[in-house]
C-alpha cells in the first residue's frame, strides 16, 4: 500500500474525496427537496403540469447521465451558453436523480389504499394535515429503501463528473493508476472511500427503519 | 448523415448486445434478490440475515466500474480469466442482486407479518406460503422500484465500455474518435437508449393491481 | 518476497539468455501461437476504429508486421488507455501497442519492458487557429491549459515551463473532449503530442485548430511487452533495430503521419 504513503497521491485522493462529497451532498439534498412537491402534485388526477412532469421523468430516466453531462458541458457552448464544470455536473446529476426519486415516492403514495384519503376527509382533516399526518409518513415508509439506495447511486454517479473536467475521486484514481499501473490496489483504496460514504447513508437508513418498525405487528 | 448510415449497423449490433447483457443481469438480479429477501423472513437479527445485509451494503456502495475492474484485472491474478463479458455479467449481477434485495425487502415490509403466520397455522408448507401468498403480493408492490432499477441497468451497461465490451456507448465513443461528429453520435446513442427503455417505462406506468392484495 | 522476486528475475534472465532462438518466446505467450495485443482503438492515428469496426493505424500496422515476422497471429483486444498498462501487468496481454510514451518512470519499471523507439514525436501546443496570440511555448504563461487526464504531456509541460507559468489547467477523459473544449474556448491551448493533432487536422477531424512546430521536448514512443516474456521483448526490439535502419518505420510514418522521423533526436 505504498501508494497511500506518497504525499502527492495523498493530496490527490484527499482533493478528489472532498469534491466527491461536495457533489454528492448537493445532489442528494437538492434532489430530495425537489421531489416531494412533484410527487404530491402527481397525486392529482388532472393538472396542467402533469404532462410536463411525466415527459421530464420519461426523458431523464431514458437518457444516460453520461450523454446528458456531455451535452450540458460540451454541447451548450454551441448555443452560446457556457457552464463551468461543477454547475454542469450538478445540473445533469440532479436532473437525472430527481426523476428516479420521483418514481419511488410516487409509487409509495400510490400504494396507500384510497380508503385512507376518504377516511381522512370524513374525519374532517384538511388537505395539508391529511398529507402531513397520513399520506407522507406512509409513502416514505414504503419508498425509503429505494430512496436510500438511490442516494448511494448518486454518490456513485458523482464519478461521472470526471467526464466534464472535474477532478473527483474516480478521476484521481485514474491518474494514480496511469502512473503506478496498480489498478487493483488503487481501486481497493478508492472503494474503501466510497464504502465509508455509503456507510453513513446506510446508518441513516437503519436509524430510520428501526424507528419505523417500532410499534408494528 | 452519411456518417450515421455508415455506423448504424455497428450501433444496432451494440444495441442488441446491450439488451442481451441487461436481460441476463436483470434475471439474475431479480431471482436472487427475491430469494435473499425471503431468507429468514421475520428473523431480521439472525446471523445469516446480517451476512446478507453486509453483502448488499458492500455491492451497492462501491461504484460498478470498481467492481468490474476487480473481476477483470483481479481474475487473472488469482488464475481465473472471466473475460470482458463474463466480468461484466458477474459484476453487474452482484450489484443488481444487492439492489433488488433492498427493493423486495421494502415491499415485504408493507405486508402484515400475520399473513405468513396465518399461512403456517393453516398447515401450509413454507414454500407454498412464499410462492402463493407473499410473492404475488410483493411483486406488484416492488414493481416500480424494481423496474426503475432495471432501466438504470440498461444505461449503466455503458460502464462495460471500459473493459472493451462493444455495447452502445463503446461504439459511440469509437465513432466520435473516428469522425469528430460527437453530437450526431450522442443523438443516435440517446435515441437507441430511448427505444430500448420505452417498453419498460410504459410497463412501469401501468397502475399496479393493488386491489388484489387487499 | 524480495528473494522470490530476485529468484524469479534470475530464472527469467537465464531463460532469456538460453532462448537465443526466436521460437522460445512462444512458451510464455498468454495464448498459444498468438500474440495478444492490448490497444485503445481511440488514439488516432496510432490506434483507431473504422466505421466497420476494423482497427487501423500506425500501431496496428507495426504489430501486424511483427506477427508476420515472428510467424504468429496477432489478436487485438481493445481497452481504455488507462487500463492497458495495468492489464499488461496483470498478465492479460503479451504486448501493448497504443502509442505508449517512453517516460523515464516507465523505462525504469519492472512491471513490463518498454522497447526502443518506433517513432519520434514531441510535446506541442495546439491552439485555435484564430488565436494568433500564442506563437509558441514562450507565450503560454498565464493562459489556461488543457490536457488528457493521466497523460504525460502536461507533466512535461509543468516540468519544463518556468515555475508558476501554468496557473490554471483542466484535465479531460480523452482527446475528443480536450479538443472540443479548445473549440469551446474554455481552454486557451492543449498540451498534447505533435503528430496526433497534426493528423486530426489534416484528415478533417479537428477543425479550426493548429498545432505549432515549436516542441517543448522530444518524446519517443514504443511498444510495451509483458515482463514474463523477455525473449519476445528481445525479438521485437531486434526487429525495430532493423526497421529503423531499412526505412520500414519511416514508410509507416509517411503513411499515417506524413512526417519524416529524425532518429538522431531519439535519446
Amino acid at each position: 500500500m505504498n501508494i497511500l504513503l506518497d504525499p502527492t497521491y495523498q493530496q490527490m485522493l484527499f482533493d478528489g474525496l472532498v469534491m466527491t462529497l461536495i457533489i454528492s451532498v448537493v445532489v442528494i439534498v437538492v434532489s430530495n427537496i425537489l421531489v416531494l412537491p412533484l410527487a404530491i402534485y402527481m397525486q392529482r388526477p388532472k393538472g396542467v403540469f402533469r404532462g410536463v412532469i411525466v415527459g421530464y421523468s420519461f426523458f431523464a430516466r431514458a437518457a444516460p447521465v453520461l450523454a446528458l453531462l456531455f451535452a450540458l458541458y460540451y454541447g451548450l457552448p454551441r448555443l452560446g451558453i457556457y457552464l463551468e464544470p461543477v454547475p454542469s455536473a450538478l445540473i445533469g446529476l440532479i436532473f437525472a436523480s430527481t426523476a428516479y426519486n420521483l418514481e419511488f415516492l410516487r409509487s409509495g403514495f400510490e400504494s396507500i389504499p384510497a380508503g385512507q384519503l376518504d377516511a381522512a376527509k370524513a374525519l374532517g382533516l384538511r388537505p395539508f394535515a391529511t398529507y402531513w399526518k397520513v399520506m407522507i409518513p406512509q409513502a416514505y415508509r414504503l419508498a425509503a429503501p429505494s430512496l436510500f439506495s438511490n442516494a448511494i447511486q448518486m454518490v456513485k454517479g458523482s464519478s461521472l463528473a470526471s467526464l466534464v473536467a472535474i477532478d473527483e475521486l474516480t478521476a484521481a484514481s485514474t491518474v494514480i493508476i496511469s502512473e503506478t499501473y496498480k489498478a487493483i490496489e488503487v481501486l481497493l483504496v478508492v472503494s474503501v472511500f466510497y464504502l465509508l460514504i455509503a456507510a453513513v447513508i446506510i446508518a441513516l437508513q437503519y436509524a430510520y427503519e428501526s424507528r419505523q418498525t417500532f410499534g408494528r405487528r | 448523415m452519411e456518417i450515421a448510415i455508415a455506423w448504424l449497423p455497428r450501433l444496432l449490433t451494440a444495441a442488441v448486445l446491450t439488451i442481451a447483457l441487461s436481460a441476463v443481469v436483470f434475471t439474475l438480479s431479480a431471482v436472487f434478490g427475491l430469494l435473499l429477501s425471503l431468507v429468514h423472513y421475520g428473523r431480521e437479527k439472525s446471523l445469516l440475515r446480517r451476512g446478507i445485509e453486509a453483502f448488499s451494503a458492500f455491492f451497492r456502495s462501491v461504484p460498478e466500474l470498481v467492481v468490474l475492474f476487480l473481476f477483470f484485472f483481479g481474475g487473472p491474478q488469482i488464475g481465473v480469466d472471466f473475460g470482458p463479458v463474463g466480468s461484466t455479467i458477474i459484476a453487474f449481477a452482484l450489484v443488481g442482486i444487492a439492489f433488488d434485495y433492498q427493493v423486495f425487502k421494502g415491499a415485504l415490509k408493507a405486508i402484515p407479518f400475520g399473513q405468513y403466520e396465518a399461512g403456517l397455522a393453516l398447515g401450509l408448507p413454507k414454500s407454498v406460503v412464499f410462492l402463493r401468498v407473499l410473492v404475488p403480493q410483493i411483486l406488484p408492490l416492488a414493481r416500480k422500484g424494481w423496474i426503475t432499477y432495471a432501466i438504470g441497468t440498461v444505461k449503466r451497461m455503458s460502464i462495460a465500455s471500459a473493459v472493451s465490451v462493444s455495447e452502445i456507448l463503446y461504439v459511440t465513443k469509437q465513432g466520435i474518435a473516428a469522425t469528430n461528429a460527437p453530437f450526431t453520435f450522442l443523438t443516435l446513442a440517446v435515441g437507441l437508449y430511448i427505444l430500448i427503455v420505452t417498453p419498460l417505462l410504459v410497463f412501469n406506468e401501468r397502475k399496479p393491481r393493488q386491489a388484489v392484495a387487499r | 518476497m524480495g528473494f522470490v522476486r530476485t529468484a524469479l528475475l534470475a530464472i527469467i534472465a537465464a531463460f532469456g539468455i538460453s532462448a537465443a532462438g526466436a521460437q522460445d518466446f512462444k512458451s510464455a505467450l498468454v495464448n498459444a501461437d498468438t500474440i495478444t495485443v492490448g490497444t485503445s482503438g481511440s488514439a488516432p492515428p496510432f490506434s483507431m476504429t473504422s466505421a466497420t469496426g476494423e482497427l487501423e493505424g500506425f500501431d496496428i500496422d507495426v504489430v501486424n508486421l511483427i506477427a508476420k515476422q515472428l510467424g504468429v497471429t496477432a489478436k487485438f483486444e481493445k481497452l481504455d488507455f488507462a487500463g492497458l498498462l495495468p492489464g499488461l501487468t496483470a498478465g492479460r496481454f503479451d504486448i501493448i501497442a497504443s502509442g505508449v510514451t517512453r517516460t523515464p518512470e516507465r523505462l525504469a519499471s519492472k512491471d513490463f519492458f518498454l522497447l526502443s523507439p518506433y517513432i519520434v514525436n514531441g510535446v506541442a501546443v495546439t491552439r485555435r487557429e484564430a488565436d494568433s496570440g500564442i506563437a509558441g511555448w514562450k507565450d503560454v504563461c498565464g493562459k489556461t491549459m488543457g490536457a488528457v487526464r493521466g497523460g504525460t504531456f502536461q507533466k512535461v509541460a509543468k516540468e519544463k515551463l518556468p515555475a508558476g507559468c501554468v496557473t490554471e489547467s483542466r484535465e479531460y477523459p480523452g482527446a475528443t473532449e480536450l479538443f472540443l473544449d479548445l473549440e469551446n474556448r474554455r481552454i486557451d491551448f492543449a498540451a498534447h503530442d505533435f503528430l496526433g493533432p497534426k493528423y486530426l487536422a489534416k484528415s478533417g477531424k479537428l477543425a479550426g485548430a493548429v498545432t505549432l512546430d515549436d516542441l517543448l521536448s522530444t518524446i519517443t514512443q514504443s511498444v510495451a511487452v509483458n515482463n514474463k516474456n523477455k525473449p519476445l521483448a528481445d525479438a521485437i526490439d531486434a526487429q525495430f533495430e532493423t526497421w529503423r535502419k531499412d526505412g520500414t518505420l519511416q514508410g509507416l510514418a509517411d503513411k499515417w503521419f506524413g512526417a519524416s522521423i529524425d532518429w538522431s533526436k531519439a535519446q
